[in-house]
Parts: structure tokens; sequence; C-alpha cells
């Protein structure tokens, strides 16, 4: 998958989580720009394992390590 | 030994969304949602685990006029927050209660799959010691262990106190437990404070210490419990089953520790299940620890939803991290 098609994936999952309609970029930082929650947030993370058939190591906070930052978010589901 | 009766308590005091969302922030509509929690009890600053528990016991004895407390030889409470670190609950309530001194009292300390391992201990232990009549209580007031500036724990748990009567004239057979426990992932539910390993301090005078002020209150790594949980429980439900000889499609209703709406809709979709036989029940109450299934259980019981023969699978996991799983059998 290349970029486009994991942002385009990425809306997807997170408009069935926050029931609005969202436009992603590679520099939506959904945390800072208060796109989501933080329940909202785990709940997404959550829904992306699933749909990219990916898992995020558990011992690592997502937040603090930047993973709400769709450009580090989309470099770790394309490696 | 059968399960005889039920009763429940909660403590007086209703948290509400909107309370929640001023002490942390989550919406109201997100919990509500997300969770499928839309308030919870906590008990008062002066109230405590026993004083829940007890009124548990006198709200049996008032659905029960047959209920003859001096005939119960077995008293186990299930709880992680006792009143004192020590002694157990259990022997403060063989007092509150004015029970006769020949009873067998102590406390499981397990949370959220503690009352699945209860029936089974005091299965084997009324086999073992003869035992006629036996009473479960839960109580695990976490209210009194989270941070409400906390988003990961704070909506989620509420107050309960239930009492489970056993005796061999019940109408809920219990059946053969499944039981596991992942050690390595325990730092996932903790309280790190308060054991013998990092003790509270004792005096007013600062000493320096390691961790931090969060350290006295729950810690949870809300993606790793749900990644314990997706993973292990249908293998239990699995293995459950076939200890049993009993099939999935012969159960009546599915009954799982209500840690929260979400996880348990994936849960039904992983294992396939109807919608309509997994028991959802803490819209009103919230997250109650080991108290949450045998709620959940008096709901269905209140609602005339355990008629004739019905087969329920119960199924909890949480605190250890620990699971367990059981059928009872229940013939109304």
């Amino acid at each position: 998958m290349n970029e486009t098609e994991i942002l385009a994936r990425l809306s997807s999952v997170l408009e069935n989580v926050v029931k609005k309609p969202v436009s992603l970029t590679l520099d939506t930082d959904l945390i800072g720009e208060s796109i989501i929650d933080s329940l909202d947030g785990m709940v997404f993370m959550l829904e992306v394992e699933q749909a990219f058939g990916k898992s995020f190591p558990e011992e690592i906070n997502l937040v603090t390590e930047g993973y709400y930052r769709m450009r580090t978010l989309v470099d770790y589901l394309n490696q | 030994m059968k399960i005889k009766a039920i009763s429940v308590a909660f403590p007086k005091r209703v948290v509400d969304n909107g309370t929640i969302e001023k002490w942390c922030g989550l919406p109201a509509h997100t919990v509500a949602e997300k969770l499928g929690i839309r308030s919870r009890r906590f008990l008062d600053e002066n109230e405590t685990g026993t004083d829940l528990s007890e009124q548990a016991v006198l709200n049996l004895q008032k659905e029960n006029p047959d209920f003859d407390l001096s005939k119960i030889k077995l008293l186990m409470v299930v709880t992680q927050n006792p009143d004192f670190k020590l002694p157990h609950n259990s022997a403060l309530l063989q007092a509150r209660l004015g029970m006769p001194m020949d009873v067998a009292c102590f406390d499981v300390s397990l949370g959220c799959s503690g009352y699945v391992y209860s029936l089974s201990i005091a299965k084997g232990f009324m086999k073992e010691a003869k035992v006629d009549e036996a009473l479960i209580l839960t109580c695990d007031p976490y209210s009194k262990c989270i941070r409400k500036e906390n988003r990961e724990v704070a909506a989620l748990f509420g107050d309960a106190a239930t009492a489970t009567w056993l005796n061999p004239r019940g109408f809920g057979e219990i059946g053969l437990g499944d039981f596991g426990t992942d050690g390595l992932g325990a730092q996932n539910l903790m309280i790190r404070e308060g054991g013998a390993a990092n003790p509270y301090r004792r005096t007013e005078v600062a000493i320096p210490k390691e961790g931090n002020e969060n350290d006295s209150y729950l810690h949870m790594n809300g993606r790793a419990i749900f990644n314990f949980m997706m993973n292990r429980i249908p293998a239990s439900v699995a293995t459950c089953l076939e200890k049993n000889n009993v099939s999935q499609e012969e159960i009546d209703l599915f009954v799982f520790h209500q840690a929260s709406k979400y996880l348990l809709e994936n849960l039904q979709s992983k294992l396939g299940l109807p919608k309509e036989k997994v028991v959802l029940s803490m819209e009103h109450s919230g997250n109650t620890v080991s108290s949450s299934i045998p709620c959940a259980l008096k709901e269905l019981i209140d609602e005339k939803k355990i008629s004739g023969r019905t087969k329920i699978l119960l199924s909890g996991f949480g605190v250890g991290l620990s699971w367990a799983s059981n059928i009872v059998h229940f013939n109304k």
C-alpha cells in the first residue's frame, strides 16, 4: 500500500470511530488538532491494528511516541 | 453445589458522565457510546467495602426469608481493596453480621476473574469440609484507588457489592472451570504502592521515595488489557466448553466480566456469538470488577431471563493478568 492508500484507509477507520467526516493528510496531528480525545484515540488505534493486521508494541505510549501524527503512523504501517 | 440466590447492593452516590467529563475531560457522549456506561455508583469517603458488603447480605436476607445466616459455614470475600491491609474483610464481616464463630472465613485476592474462581473454590471447599451452606461476597471499590484525572480509568469503574448464597438445594449448578494466568502482563493493571515492595509512607515527614504520586493509584494500560482479553478469552471459552462437554450453540447466555461495551462487542464478534446471547449490564453501574458477573446474573434473574433450564457461560478476566470461565446450569 502506498501512503495515499494508507491515509484513505485510516480516514475510513477514523470516521467509523468519531462518527463524522474527517480529512487526513500526512501533516494531521489527531491529538494536537483535537480531532480525537483519549478514549476515541485508544479505540482508533485498536481498530487500526485490526484493519491493518499489525500490532503496536504494548509497552510504548502511543501519544508521547507521536503515533497520532499521521506521518509517524503511516511510516509505521508502511514498514 | 448450587447457587441458591444472589443479591446486590450499590452505593447511594451516583456519578454521571457529566461529572466524569469535569474530572478528566472525557466527553460524556463518548463514554456512553464506547464504554456503554451512562452512570456509576461510588462509595462516599466515609464508606468502605464492608459497609456495602453488609448491605448486600441484608438485601439477601430481605429477598430470601428462608436464608439463615447462622447456618453459613463458609464466608468468602473476593476483594483486592479491603478495609484494612489486615485483617481480612471476611473476618470483619463475620463479626458485623453477628455470625457464629464456627464459620470458615477468608478473602480471595483476585480482581475481575474473582467471582468465577470463587465459585469453584467454594464448591471444592464445601465438598472437602462437608459444608452445606456458603456465602460468597464480592466488593472491590475501585473508587478508592482511581485518580479522577486519569482518563484511562476514571470513567470505567463503579462500586458494587454482591452476595451469592450456595447450598445443595439451589437452582444453579456450578460446572467445571477453566483457569489461567499470565503474570508477565501484571504491570498492565497495577497499583504500585501499598505492598511490601513499595509501602505507603507512614509519617508526615517528607521521605524521599522513588516513583511518583500516581503510583498509589490504579494504573491501566488499556490497549494491553484489550489485547490480552481478545487473545485469551476465546481460548478459555473453548476449553471450558470442552471440559463441560457442551457446544457453544448449547449455551443460552454468555455473561462476560462487564469490562466495557466496546470490548464485549469485539469479543462477541471474535467468538461469532449472536448479539442477543451476550449480556451487557454496565449502563448504570460501570465496570464493578469482581461484582460485575453476579450483578449481571442478578439482573437476568430479576428480569426472568433465567427460567426453566438455562446454560450460562461465565468468564471473568483482569488483574494478574488472570482469567476464569465456567458454566452454570440453571434449572428454575
